[in-house]
């Protein structure tokens, strides 16, 4: 089924919403999630509550042209979310990793709520990586919105772990300076 | 924010770039070329820089000469030339080819060998010397943004981006652009024969109109006269080279005498 008549389904309050998006894209969503929270059982877990954020937000939202993307955003969220809970201790440290690289980014890094808005920082975001080369905006994004390790990002793109890892390196420094030109403060 | 609320914001990345990037994965080289051509064209790349700016560019005709001396160690197998004639630099050996060109020879470790007897090697064209690719330069740089396959960042502490050639193999030819400069290394086979009791040192690819009566086997590889110079030999070697080139029923490759 098209993804335009599944998000219908939702804005129906039809219930088949949840099991035609199960079968279109419940084993991606799975696999993405465990390639976050690197347990089988907690992406399921993390499947399943997707559909029901899912349902609980459309509408309002309508994501008829992006539906995957929408869903994968929720999923990554939620696996997110456990990895930084108590029982997930090892994830945690790859989530902890993955922060302190991000942290390179900030201007400067401050736990006081952020004065820039999601709708402004989304902006600058994008125009930044629409900005980059291809294989430098996959690498970044394979790496913070995937949240695939170095090694993965090495076999999945044929590139060396060295070259990723500079190659990150150099796009944090450059995103950096990117924030700061477009006045970005806390 | 921090880095945990930075990384949350991550998913505010539109979704056309995610998909983009989820899509977008390379296609699988052959591993030991992906490794021996980068190694190789690091090596060559180094040497040809080192002696395009030591001769200030000025291209040296070696055609028709005979090897001096053949160097063999573990790694390499490389044909001297003569200085007054010819130039040499430590192990860089220049010659002609189809005009003007810069060929730079130099092995692979033995582990990087194919079937045992293949020690990989490349020549290097520079396109500021190479006429007849640099008019394909600017179409080809403009290729290789999509095409890349391995850059070697901290080889020799340079960032070198090797490339593929539109319609090659990397077995047969791979390219590097360096300050707007384009380098094509052609692979070729070098390795010292002995043939007849003679050593010689393969040098050059080659149609196969100087190819003359067959005259021998050496490691596999056919051996014929050369119509045009009696001290090369003409060596076939597509028992160890694959090349989609069909217009010929072998692979030559000239080789010369030493003394």
């Amino acid at each position: 089924m098209e993804d335009g008549k599944i998000v219908d389904l939702y804005l129906e309050r039809n219930e088949s919403a949840i099991k035609e998006t199960a079968e279109k894209y419940g084993s991606k969503l799975k696999k993405l999630s465990n390639s976050i929270v690197k347990d089988l059982e907690t992406a399921k877990e993390c499947e399943n509550d997707t559909y029901l954020k899912a349902w609980n937000s459309i509408p309002p939202n309508e994501p008829k042209t992006y539906f995957y993307e929408y869903l994968a955003r929720i999923t990554r969220n939620l696996s997110l979310n456990f990895c930084r809970s108590k029982n997930a201790l090892k994830r945690s440290a790859y989530i902890c990793e993955l922060s302190k690289e991000m942290e390179e980014c900030l201007p400067s890094v401050d736990d006081t709520q952020c004065k820039i808005d999601d709708k402004a920082l989304s902006d600058i975001l994008n125009s930044f990586l629409k900005s980059l080369k291809e294989e430098k905006r996959n690498i970044f994004i394979k790496r913070y919105w995937y949240l695939n390790s170095v090694s993965e990002i090495s076999k999945n793109m044929n590139i060396s772990e060295s070259k990723i890892k500079t190659t990150l390196c150099r796009t944090r420094e450059e995103l950096k300076s990117y924030l700061i030109k477009e006045g970005y403060t806390l | 924010m921090n880095g945990n609320d930075f990384l949350d914001k991550m998913s505010l990345i539109s979704p056309e770039l995610v998909q983009g990037a989820e899509l977008k994965t390379k296609p699988r080289k052959s591993k030991i070329w992906l490794k021996a051509g980068s190694i190789a064209a690091c090596i060559v790349l180094a040497a040809a820089v080192g002696f395009t700016a030591n001769k200030k560019l000025n291209p040296v005709k070696v055609e028709n000469s005979i090897a001096k001396d053949i160097l063999s160690t573990d790694n390499q197998s490389i044909a001297v030339y003569d200085p007054e004639t010819e130039s040499e630099t430590d192990n860089i050996i220049v010659t002609e080819t189809d005009g003007i060109a810069v060929q730079v020879t130099d092995g692979l470790p033995p582990d990087s060998a194919v079937g045992n007897v293949c020690i990989p090697t490349f020549f290097v064209y520079d396109s500021r010397l190479y006429q007849l690719h640099s008019a394909q330069t600017t179409a080809w740089s403009a290729d290789y943004e999509f095409t890349e396959w391995q850059a070697s960042e901290e080889c020799l502490d340079k960032d070198l981006g090797i490339y593929p050639v539109p319609g090659k193999s990397a077995e047969e030819e791979i390219m590097s652009n360096r300050g707007g400069v384009t380098y094509f290394y052609k692979c070729i086979y070098n390795k010292k024969i002995t043939f007849k009791g003679v050593d010689y040192a393969l040098i050059n690819d080659m149609k196969d109109e100087d190819k003359g009566q067959y005259s021998g086997e050496v490691d596999g590889l056919k051996i014929y006269d050369c119509l045009s110079d009696e001290n090369k030999i003409i060596v076939d070697v597509s028992a160890v080279i694959n090349s989609k080139n069909t217009d010929s029923d072998g692979i030559y490759f000239s080789a010369v005498k030493a003394n």
